[in-house]
């Protein structure tokens, strides 16, 4: 059993900073049409970064927005957005982000303001509903969709690039560049291009050095605390700002790790929690908390751990190997190239359980984990495939495991008792001794955060 | 010799047993249908899809979690269950993530000696998709070389898109007699021929199609005419769905489903390059769900069959969590509404009693018998 130290606990003075960034863009793409600057929206992974090149526009990302139906929206739009979905025919199963962003669409509302219309829909096609999702909302809105495609190869199981598929996402960029330039009727800027991917590779190797520095005990970031940048990290990214926003994040990271700060006075055991949390039940962070439980870190932290690093040439992976500062894209063709193979890093992630299973084992093993927590989660096939398998793999390890069945953004499938049911037995195998586990969560249930 | 087809179906698992005695070749397991058969006949090796019991099973939930479509659980149930054991080998192409988690748990915890992933563009529309699945193809083949011991020459390849494009052929003009009023071939008997092309040698197959054209233009105990249905959806292997819902009075004349038409509609046209021409086979089918992303071909497609088949009504089954079809459902249904299409829906789990099924069929052609008033 670990021994009982107490930490120096501050906030985190960028989390805030992040909480702006992330509040802020959802006014923009509210005033987008107003201001005359061009509305694009899709999923997480569209590279909406090459549309820089045509100079100012705003992306409405789906999944961003659909958090914020289950957090902003939570009390008048939330569960009506997912009843117009099922009113349209849609299947109460389908992806619930799918289910939350286009039900506020069909209902024209969003927790900001009337659901904006966009120019134009741009899609990546990976899971079983990206692609699909957006074409519903190209449909709806009537407007041009244009949709990249992931093929998916045969490869090893390592993060060996495969020559094919970097080259069937190297044409499509292309094709959509010309298209772009096409439909806007602009010219397409090669520099601007460059800097936003530039700026993207910059927040990658940040990224890099935060999460290498939450191996450090005690943490000095959790889970929850990382949530905002995750979301800059993957949608704004391109921006200058959340290159600043990122440099103030390692920094301050840095400053925490010299004088043991950490946002647990008490970390005793470091676990990881897989999958994207029930974001409408984020106190369930809390709870763990309460028990001394750090949640250091995740898959969406591992999944974009592999956008920024570097894997090794026989296709391994190491957490502590970040991206080279020096590597930044300089050229159109460089940036297209290294864009093409962070697309390639992060769909093998998802799509392959093997790869999974490769970076859980690492990620629980450069943490120093004491244990692992997946959500298998209802309402999303990417981050539930193979989790079963990873799962029983790392138990053979020897590894605690806990999962919970829930549904990230449908409340309708939340249940405390259900998860408290695990609970239990997972903390008593984490190390937390059983007449210290609480019953309930302290009065944090219905409350938003 | 209509009944030799649903019998193989029944006995698949013995025919295959059976063709490796006789033959001494290898069969390989696929799950989806777009693995290049072409490729593996080429090779010499019997291609078989992997398809379910439609029976309960409880030893999938280990592997697979429970939003995953019950189809992909039951294949992988009578993989851990040893129906397979005879497969020395099995292959997937990209398709949906519920029948990819069955193959990568099959490749886990099921002992085989190859196994391949052959990936597959989505949005085929795309200029370079084509490119992509050749480089895939090309591995493919270069995998089987590998563990052959064995080269796979052109002639070979030309012969193995000569043994599918024959048997497609001739399935197309089975399909054909379901076309007149009362339809020559019902359409449990028209599916039982469809999946048995996929359990069974297709040259062998292929005699028996062809002895069957022969016959079914004499044939006295054809099916009457009926309410003409449409049936679209998810992937259906149940021949007693059929039965039911032919029992009821309609005729099942055409469906769109990997199961049926989709299987066989198109042909590898040749071309020099060989692997190209099964590239393009595969591009150019009829689209599954998830193959329709950009523009949605599979409408007129769809719309096509309805007419040119002369359904009354479409039958929209889909398999409990199918996410491909729970996507496309309610724009295609309002498609075909809007284009006078009478249509009806209807969640199915292939393991579970079909009671209810009886029910909402005999509410649906009296909705198409109202109509007709
Ligand atoms: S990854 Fe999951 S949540 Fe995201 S679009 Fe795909 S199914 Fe939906
Ligand atoms: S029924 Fe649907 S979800 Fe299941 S394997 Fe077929 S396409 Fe995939």
């Amino acid at each position: 059993m670990a021994t009982q130290t107490t930490y120096k606990v501050e906030p985190l003075e960028t989390y805030r900073w992040a909480k702006e960034v992330r509040l802020k863009h959802f006014k923009e793409v509210m005033d987008a049409q107003a201001e005359g600057h061009m509305l694009v929206t899709g999923n997480m992974n569209a590279p909406k970064d090459l549309i820089a090149g045509i100079g100012h526009y705003v992306f409405m990302g789906g999944e961003p927005w659909a958090v914020a139906m289950a957090r902003e929206g939570a009390k008048d739009l939330f569960l009506p957005a997912l009843e117009a979905m099922e009113k349209q025919g849609f299947a109460r199963d389908m992806c619930a982000f799918c289910r939350t962003f286009s039900g506020s669409m069909f209902l024209g509302q969003t927790p900001f303001g009337p659901f904006p219309k966009p120019s134009f829909v741009l899609g990546m096609n990976q899971c079983d509903s990206k692609g699909k999702w957006f074409q519903i909302v190209a449909d709806h809105m009537q407007v041009p969709y244009y949709c990249i495609d992931f093929g998916l190869p045969n490869t090893d199981g390592t993060l060996k690039p495969n020559e094919a598929s970097i080259k069937f996402l190297l044409t499509q960029y292309h094709e959509f560049i010309d298209w772009l330039k096409k439909f806007t009727g602009k010219p397409y800027d090669e520099s601007r291009m460059v800097h936003a991917l530039a700026n993207m590779y910059k927040v990658r190797c940040l990224w890099g050095e935060v999460l290498q520095m939450q191996a450090t005990s005690p943490s000095p970031l959790e889970y929850k605390l990382l949530l905002p940048f995750f979301l800059c990290l993957e949608y704004f990214s391109y921006k200058d700002e959340v290159v600043k926003l990122m440099t103030a994040l390692r920094d301050e990271t840095k400053y925490r790790v010299a004088n043991y700060i950490t946002p647990l006075p008490n970390e005793k055991y470091r676990v990881l929690h897989d999958g994207l949390p029930p974001w409408y039940a984020l106190y369930l962070f809390h709870f763990l908390r309460d028990h001394g439980v750090s949640v250091v870190g995740g898959s969406n932290h591992t999944m974009f751990v592999a956008c920024a690093q570097k894997p090794r040439p026989d296709g391994s992976f190491n957490l502590m190997d970040p991206m080279d500062w020096d590597g930044i894209p300089k050229t159109f063709d460089e940036a297209l190239k290294w864009r093409a193979n962070v697309e390639y890093i992060s769909n093998m992630f998802g799509l392959d359980t093997r790869v999974r299973l490769l970076f859980a084992r690492e990620a629980y093993r450069a943490w120093k984990g004491n244990g692992m927590i997946w959500i298998n989660d209802r309402g999303c096939e990417l981050f539930s495939m193979g989790i079963l398998e990873v799962k029983a793999a790392l138990q053979k390890d020897g590894v605690p495991c806990m999962m919970y069945e829930s549904n990230r953004c449908d409340v309708r499938e939340w249940s405390w008792s259900q998860v408290a049911d695990h609970m239990d037995a997972f903390l008593e195998a984490v190390g937390v001794p059983k007449s210290e586990i609480k019953k309930d969560l302290g009065g944090k249930l219905g409350e938003k955060e | 010799m209509l009944e030799k087809f649903e019998q193989t179906y029944n006995q698949h698992h013995e025919y295959a047993r059976e063709w490796k005695a006789r033959t001494g070749g290898k069969v390989l397991g696929f799950f989806c249908t777009y693995v290049p058969e072409e490729i593996i006949y080429a090779a010499g090796v019997l291609p078989v899809r992997i398809i379910g019991s439609l029976e309960p099973q409880d030893v999938s939930e280990a592997h697979i979690a429970g939003m995953y479509c019950p189809f992909c659980r039951d294949c992988l149930a009578q993989g851990l269950k040893g129906k397979y054991d005879y497969l020395d080998g099995i292959v997937m192409s990209k398709s949906c993530m519920h029948m990819m988690q069955a193959y990568r748990s099959w490749t886990i915890h099921i002992p085989i000696t190859f196994h391949h992933f052959v990936g597959m563009p989505a949005l085929v529309g795309k200029a370079s998709a084509g490119d992509f699945l050749l480089a895939e193809l090309t591995a493919f083949k270069q995998a089987l070389e590998k563990w052959l011991g064995k080269t796979i020459t052109n002639a070979d390849l030309d012969k193995g898109i000569e043994i599918m494009n024959t048997n497609r052929h001739l399935l197309r003009q089975i399909y054909d007699l379901r076309k007149p009023a009362p339809p020559k071939v019902t359409g449990t008997e028209a599916t039982a021929m469809v999946i048995s092309s996929m359990l069974t040698d297709k040259r062998e197959h292929s005699q028996w199609l062809s002895e069957a054209l022969k016959q079914i233009p004499q044939r006295q105990d054809g099916p009457k005419a009926g309410t003409r249905l449409m049936v679209l959806g998810s992937e259906n292997h149940d021949l007693e769905l059929f039965k039911l819902i032919e029992e009821l009075g309609a005729n099942v004349v055409i469906e769109d489903y990997c199961m049926g038409s989709r299987y066989f509609w198109n042909e590898a046209v040749p071309e020099n390059d060989r692997l190209k021409a099964i590239a393009q086979r595969y591009i150019n089918r009829p689209r599954c769900p998830l193959k329709d992303v950009d523009e949605r071909k599979r409408y007129p497609h769809v719309l096509n069959l309805v007419k040119e088949w002369n359904a009354q009504g479409v039958l929209l089954i889909q398999q409990k969590f199918c996410d491909p079809h729970e996507f496309d459902i309610p724009a295609i249904n309002k498609f075909l509404k809007e284009n006078g299409v009478v249509t009806y829906f209807m969640e199915l789990d292939v393991t579970m009693h079909k009671g209810s099924v009886r029910t909402r069929t005999e509410a649906f052609l009296e909705m198409l018998e109202l109509e007709a008033v």
